[in-house]
C-alpha cells in the first residue's frame, strides 16, 4: 500500500506552502513567502489524502500524474467539502474530514481541512472552491523537490 | 509528514481532551491518544523544546510515565540537536519587540519552536486545535 498526501497551508505571515508527499518522502513542493513579517504559525491547512493498494514510485512525475488522473473525484470532493462549510456543518470541531467518493477502483481518499482561530467557514470554503477550479494547475506547476548533494 | 509540527500548546489542549470519563489514562491507552491526533492531523512532528515543556510540566512519577508513552509516539525533527543557526534565530525573535503593544512578550519555548520550524521548512500547529469553529 503506498499513501500519497497532498498539502496546501497558510501561515500567519501568509506565505503558502504547496506540496505532494509519498509515504513521508517530499517530492514536490513550491513555497511561496508573505509579505508581513515572519511567522510560521498555521491559520488553516488542506490535505487530499490518498492510499492505493498498488505500489507507486516516488517519483515527481509519476505522482503529479497520480493526482491529474484524480482531477475529477479530488475536485468534486473539494467542493463538497467547501459546500458543507458554506451551509455549516453539524459538527463543530476542526479538523473536518470527508471521503472521496467516486475513486477508482484500489484507491481511497479523503478530504481533511482544519484552520486556526480567525478563520471562519466562509474563508476556508473559499479556498477549498478555489482549490477543485486551479486543482491541474496547481498539480502541473508544483516544482520537483532537489534533494541536496550529500 | 505534511511540512507541519506541533507546539506545546497544541499538544496540551489534546492532552487535557482525554475522555477520562470513559477510558483510563494509561500509558497503552495516551499512545492510542496520540496516535490517534496524528492520524487527524496528518503528521507526528514535534521538536525538543515540545519534549521538554512537555515534560516539565509533569508533576508525579505516574504522569511522566504517561508522558513517555504519549510523546514517544511522535518524531522529533531537529533529533534533539538544534545548530547554532536556531539558536540565532531564537534570539533574534526574542529581541524582536513588534511594533504592535499589545502582543505579549515572547516565551522561550515560543522562540525556539518558531526557530526550528523554519530551519527544518515547517509550519506550527498552534494552539488547541479543539477550538469551536466560527461561523461564516
Amino acid at each position: 500500500m503506498t499513501k500519497l498526501s497532498f498539502f496546501h497551508q497558510k501561515r500567519k505571515d501568509e506565505a503558502v506552502r504547496t506540496g505532494v508527499e509519498v509515504d513521508s518522502d517530499l517530492v514536490l513542493e513550491r513555497f511561496v513567502p508573505g509579505d508581513g513579517e515572519n511567522d510560521s504559525a498555521l491559520v488553516w491547512y488542506i490535505d487530499v489524502r490518498c492510499t492505493t493498494e498498488s505500489a507507486i514510485e516516488a517519483d515527481a512525475e509519476t505522482v503529479r500524474s497520480f493526482f491529474l488522473d484524480l482531477a475529477g473525484p479530488i475536485g468534486s470532493g473539494l467542493r463538497s467539502a467547501a459546500e458543507d462549510l458554506r451551509a455549516g456543518l453539524d459538527a463543530d470541531l476542526w479538523p473536518i474530514r470527508r471521503p472521496i467518493q467516486s475513486m477508482p477502483r484500489g484507491v481511497h481518499g479523503e478530504i481533511v481541512c482544519s484552520a486556526m482561530r480567525r478563520v471562519t467557514d466562509g474563508e476556508l470554503s473559499r479556498v477549498l472552491q478555489n482549490l477543485a477550479d486551479v486543482w491541474a494547475v496547481t498539480l502541473t506547476q508544483l516544482p520537483e523537490v532537489v534533494a541536496p548533494l550529500d | 509528514m505534511p511540512r507541519r509540527l506541533f507546539d506545546t500548546n497544541f499538544l496540551i489542549g489534546h492532552w487535557r481532551r482525554f475522555p477520562e470519563d470513559t477510558r483510563e489514562r494509561t500509558p497503552d491507552a495516551m499512545r492510542e491518544w496520540a496516535r490517534e491526533l496524528i492520524g487527524l492531523h496528518g503528521t507526528k512532528l514535534i521538536c525538543t523544546p515540545v519534549l521538554i515543556e512537555m515534560f516539565a510540566g509533569t508533576t508525579n512519577a505516574k504522569e511522566l510515565e504517561l508522558h513517555r508513552a504519549y510523546l514517544g509516539e511522535f518524531d522529533v525533527i531537529d533529533g534533539r540537536k538544534l545548530p547554532a543557526s536556531v539558536w540565532d534565530s531564537a534570539l533574534r525573535l526574542a529581541q524582536h519587540v513588534p511594533s504592535n503593544s499589545s502582543i505579549k512578550r515572547r516565551h522561550l519555548g515560543d522562540c525556539l519552536i518558531r526557530s526550528v520550524a523554519d530551519h527544518f521548512h515547517c509550519e506550527v500547529l498552534t494552539g488547541d486545535k479543539a477550538m469551536r469553529r466560527l461561523p461564516r
